[in-house]
């Protein structure tokens, strides 16, 4: 198979592209999971893919805030919302969960809009983005539209993005609360690990510290991101206790296994899920455990 | 730290070595412009590329190569029957297929070999061979496959004994009857990659000066792939000519597989006229080469009650693959050491190498030691647990002193056994013994929680009573005093090039940066075995001293003309030679070479070093090892998370005897990567096979540590300068890696209770006390 490469310089420039070579294309931003996809498979005779580059246009990296809405842009690398004080202001879980990602040079390289489009399990920017209801902003030549993003998955790698879309951006309304946030990470090491599970939680606590709303979305456990919603219902409602955190945490667990089924991880991966998720609900909340 | 520098201040006579001097060849890495073996072409140069085995054991029925022949770019495509000579190559017993003809063994095997103008081309040309297989019972179990009535893999090996070392000292039964109390443990460790950052390469060039096939490659031991290349080529040796290329690593295991590559690329060179460059992408390299042996071991431990070690059985099986490659030599090692530096007055050890149709293992830093040490490491802690001891406590009760009786009958003498030492200073570094007691009386199953442990060792330093043991170094001083140094022992990383002209420079009274270090080449240099066993220093060093010592005798008469003095008053340093007692009355060292050059002296010397006589005996396991050991100890402390199973390493602290430090910088330099791989082995490696197929294929999915892993490391340099060794250097390079797994996995007892048999102790280990990874002839919880 043949690889064209084409790196358009304005959003203007890359519809006419997608809308030319529809499906012969792909939009490439950083490439950092697609060149080792693209290693991985067999060589084939047909047509050429295009890789349509887009980090060559400005107006598709940005972080700014504007009426209480986040919009970052497609093209914005993980090394760029890690540093971003917005981002450590409005929502500090995101940019934790960016920082985790592989390492100096593949958060230099990697973009957000990579990340979500990619739709791996592992990603690590899905889960506070989930727990954000973050949306995602979908343009061609017909129009835009706007997906939330648990909707915008089908299954692992599958996306209902069409060919001729761009993801432009993803957006979320400033939290309430952006200090009840957390995101925890298990990987085999330190640094380049793929995520063995995540979790990200977000929570609205009053004054007499009960939690008003909670969010609560795990990584590497399900076939795509969602909320855990009858783990975020013990939560709600409630000044937080052992018992009701542990019982929210396992609600994670026992969701994992309904709708991923028993696999060889399991014995492995339910007891730690509802463990990460316990931690991160007490950091959420502002206690350190372990 | 301390010890080094104690030794360091007392041997200020030194003026190159014990000093911390630049790697020679820092500068041309850190450039970029070191040639590794892919950085070179060659006019008309073609590229091959290997068709592998589609099954790891089947008949091969019908291989038709017509269709790939005619594709674009091909030039030809090789196959067994291309093979002019021997058809299979080993360093033990040849039965390793350059292209398999009639079957597969495992899944690296080479079928065919298409070479065409360009790699691509290779690469596309490589689907269009067509191959018929009929696929086999196989075997991947290594119990399985040593058992009663076991399919033989290769014929006249019943139970795919590849070998079987006995070692019988006193009497077990009677030991064990005299012991308080008796412990039986089984331990296994995993197969793992050597990682080397380049994978293998290599370069044929046909037809030059004579005849002669010349290999350039990524070759560990050049000595290794000539002899190999010129008979599967059925040449004599002097009709190939090796040069190794600047390694990007290879820790061992740029041997067997190398020659092998080196081969392919002869054949086809010879083929077709032309040079043919054979590189190996990640993938090629983590399936086809060899990794190190996975074991098994059984040990049964007798010992008094207040914690006398009596009697110690052990029995263990090998993982060769289908074949032999090092596995006589490596497993050798693991009988001598089985049962670590402790006085056992009752020793039976059965080692055994077994056939399978795993990836064939071989050669890796360690050497049969790391998993042996695991093992026994292990035990000494399980057993302290019995007796109720203080793991430190029960070590040096039973510990080797001066004058030891080793498991195979060796009195340890002649060199300083410094197993104490090494201990006292490594536990100490990180406060062991307080933490130790504090640590395991506060064990809560929940959160994260810190422990201590550690592992130590003794190790025959070389090849031992492996095989030949002597090494060749050509030294030739110029007629303006500028210096070659030509070497049959190769760099690969490890920093020879730089100790080599330290000891050079040293002996010589030269200026370190006056000394060129030639790559080695054998058409210039004697077959000095190969660049093993941590083996450079001691033998490689005193070769170099050797020949510095003739060259300088020569200088020496030439320079006693000049300042007009007998040759016994001069000394020589730094570039200078000058009368001992009136250090002003000097002459400069190229003023003395150019002297020397015109009045006809031969200023160049072939400098020779021979092991010490060693002896073994095969049936009874008793005999003179090695002729030297190094000692070594390494202490770690670790922080458990007893949610999730994660285990982090918080501080190492590393104290090697190493005879002497002929660079401390290197030195240290070998300990903080020894103390990485170890940790790697320890805590995250392990290449998967399911039924024979290769399931990590790439560093995405084979985890080895990164810089945010390895954490402090403190190394702890001891010197008790041993006779062998120039300037009394031992050895470093494998010991630092073979006791962090254990030192480990006694810390994660420590700290939370459990203890881990087999490794690695990964995530799922350490939560649930079993692996859900694939592996071990097994296919992991998949199968369950």
């Amino acid at each position: 198979m043949t690889l064209g490469f084409i790196r358009p310089k304005t959003v203007g420039e890359l519809l006419e592209v997608l809308a030319e070579y529809k499906d012969g294309s792909k939009i490439v931003a950083g490439a950092t999971d697609l060149l080792v996809q693209q290693r991985n498979s067999k060589q084939v005779e047909g047509k050429p893919l295009y890789l349509v580059d887009i980090t060559g246009i400005p107006e598709l990296a940005y972080i700014n805030v504007e009426s209480g809405v986040v919009r970052i842009g497609a093209a914005t690398t993980h090394r760029d919302i890690a540093r971003s004080t917005v981002i450590q202001d409005v929502a500090p879980f995101l940019a934790d969960a960016c920082l985790t990602v592989g390492s100096p040079q593949i958060r230099a390289r990697g973009t957000i809009g990579g990340n979500i489009i990619n739709a791996s399990p592992a990603a690590d920017s899905l889960p506070p983005l989930a727990a954000l209801s973050a949306q995602v902003r979908l343009v061609s030549k017909r129009g835009s539209r706007d997906i939330a993003i648990c909707d915008f998955f089908k299954g692992p790698y599958k996306t209902v993005i069409e060919p001729g879309e761009l993801l432009q951006e993803v957006f979320f309304k400033v939290p309430k609360n952006p200090g009840n946030c957390s995101f925890l990470k298990i990987g085999r090491r330190e640094a380049v690990a793929i995520s063995r599970l995540s979790v990200a939680v977000l929570l609205d606590v009053d004054e007499s510290g009960k939690i008003t709303e909670a969010a609560i979305a795990p990584g590497s456990c399900l076939p795509m991101p969602a909320r855990i919603v009858r783990a975020e219902e013990t939560l709600t409602g409630k000044v937080p206790d052992e018992e009701t955190v542990e019982a929210a945490a396992n609600e994670v667990g026992e969701e994992m296994v309904r709708v991923s089924g028993v696999r060889w991880s399991t014995p492995y991966k339910k007891p730690v899920i509802c463990a990460l998720t316990r931690r991160a609900i007490w950091k959420a909340l502002g206690v350190d455990v372990d | 730290m301390s010890g080094g520098m104690e030794a360091i201040d007392n041997m200020s006579s030194f003026k190159v070595v014990n000093h911390p001097v630049r790697r020679v060849d820092a500068i041309a890495k850190v450039t970029g412009r070191a040639k590794f073996t892919d950085d070179l072409t060659f006019d008309r140069m073609l590229y091959g590329r290997v068709l592998r085995a589609k099954y790891p054991h089947a008949k091969i029925l019908e291989l038709d190569t017509r269709k790939a022949e005619e594709a674009p770019g091909v030039v030809c495509v090789i196959t067994y029957a291309d093979v002019p000579g021997a058809q299979a190559i080993g360093p033990v017993r040849p039965d390793m297929p350059v292209f398999v003809s009639t079957k597969t063994m495992y899944l690296g095997d080479a079928v065919a070999m298409v070479v065409a103008e360009t790699p691509e081309m290779a690469e596309q040309a490589l689907d269009l061979i067509r191959v018929e297989y009929e696929e086999l019972p196989a075997i991947y179990d290594v119990e399985e496959a040593a058992s009663e009535g076991a399919l033989e893999l290769h014929e006249d090996y019943p139970r795919n004994i590849v070998n079987h070392y006995p070692l019988r000292k006193g009497n077990v039964e009677e030991g064990f009857k005299a012991s308080d109390i008796i412990l039986e443990r089984t331990y296994t460790t995993q197969l793992i990659e050597h990682a080397y950052i380049e994978p293998e390469a290599a370069i044929a060039v046909p037809g030059v000066a004579g005849d002669i096939m010349t290999i350039y490659g990524s070759i560990q031991n050049p000595f290794t792939a000539r002899r190999h290349v010129a008979s599967v080529l059925g040449v004599s040796l002097n009709k190939v000519r090796v040069v190794q290329c600047t390694m990007g690593g290879s820790f061992g295991g740029k041997d067997d597989v190398v020659s092998a590559i080196c081969a392919r690329a002869a054949v086809a060179a010879l083929k077709t006229g032309r040079p043919v460059k054979i590189v190996h992408t990640r993938e090629e390299s983590i399936i086809e080469s060899y990794k190190r042996h996975p074991y098994v071991m059984k040990y049964k431990v007798g010992a008094t009650r207040d914690g006398k070690i009596v009697a110690m059985e052990v029995y263990i099986l090998a993982d060769a693959g289908p074949y032999s490659s090092m596995t006589p030599f490596v497993t050798w090692r693991s009988v001598v050491q089985a049962t670590g530096p402790y006085e056992i007055p009752n020793v039976k050890t059965d080692v055994y190498g077994i056939f399978t149709n795993n990836t064939y293992t071989g050669a890796m830093r360690g050497f049969g030691s790391p998993q042996i040490i695991f093992a026994q490491e292990s035990l000494m802690d399980e057993l302290a647990e019995g007796l109720g001891m203080d793991p430190l406590e029960l070590r040096l009760l039973n510990g080797f002193r001066q004058g030891s009786v080793t498991a195979s009958g060796q009195v340890l003498e002649g060199h300083t056994v410094s197993l104490e030492e090494v201990i006292r200073k490594a536990t100490d570094a990180i406060g062991y013994s307080e933490k130790w007691k504090t640590y395991a009386k506060n064990r809560p199953a929940k959160g994260k929680v810190r422990g201590v442990g550690f592992a130590t060792s003794y190790r025959g330093v070389s090849l031992g009573a492996e095989g030949v043991d002597a090494v060749a170094t050509l030294l030739s001083v110029q007629p303006d005093g500028s210096v070659y140094l030509h070497s049959g022992l190769a760099e690969n990383g490890q920093g020879l090039k730089t100790v080599f002209s330290q000891i050079a420079a040293e002996e010589l009274g030269c200026k370190l940066e006056d000394i060129v270090f030639m790559d080695t080449d054998t058409s210039v240099i004697p077959d000095s075995g190969a660049t093993v066993a941590s083996r450079s220093t001691t033998m490689g060093g005193g070769s170099v001293r050797n020949a510095a010592k003739k060259v300088k005798e020569v200088l020496f008469e030439v320079a006693s003309k000049l300042l007009n003095v007998s040759p016994d008053e001069i000394e020589a340093a730094d570039g200078k030679m000058y009368v001992k007692d009136e250090p002003g009355r000097s002459v400069d060292f190229k003023d003395v070479a150019k002297a020397g050059y015109s009045e006809g002296k031969l200023m160049a010397a072939l400098g020779w070093y021979h092991a010490p006589k060693v002896t073994w005996d095969e049936e009874t396991g008793q005999g003179k090892a090695y002729f030297t050991y190094v000692y070594g100890c390494q202490a770690v402390e670790v922080e458990v998370d007893c949610d999730t199973g994660k285990v982090k390493v918080l501080k190492v602290a590393a104290a090697h005897d190493v005879g002497r430090a002929i660079n401390p910088a290197t030195l240290k330099g070998q300990i903080y990567g020894g103390v990485a791989m170890g940790m790697g082995y320890g805590l995250l490696e392990e290449v998967e096979l399911q039924k024979g197929i290769t399931k990590t294929r790439n560093f995405d999915e084979y985890i080895i540590a990164t810089s945010m892993d390895v954490p402090e490391v403190i190394p702890i340099i001891v010197e008790n300068p041993d006779s062998h060794g120039p300037y009394g250097a031992k050895a470093v390079a494998e010991p630092t890696c073979e006791l962090l797994a254990p030192a480990i996995a006694n810390a994660v007892y420590n700290a939370c209770g459990k203890r881990i048999r087999d490794l690695p102790l990964d995530l799922e280990r350490v939560l649930l006390g079993r692996s859900l990874r694939a592996a071990r002839g097994k296919r992991g919880s998949e199968q369950s």
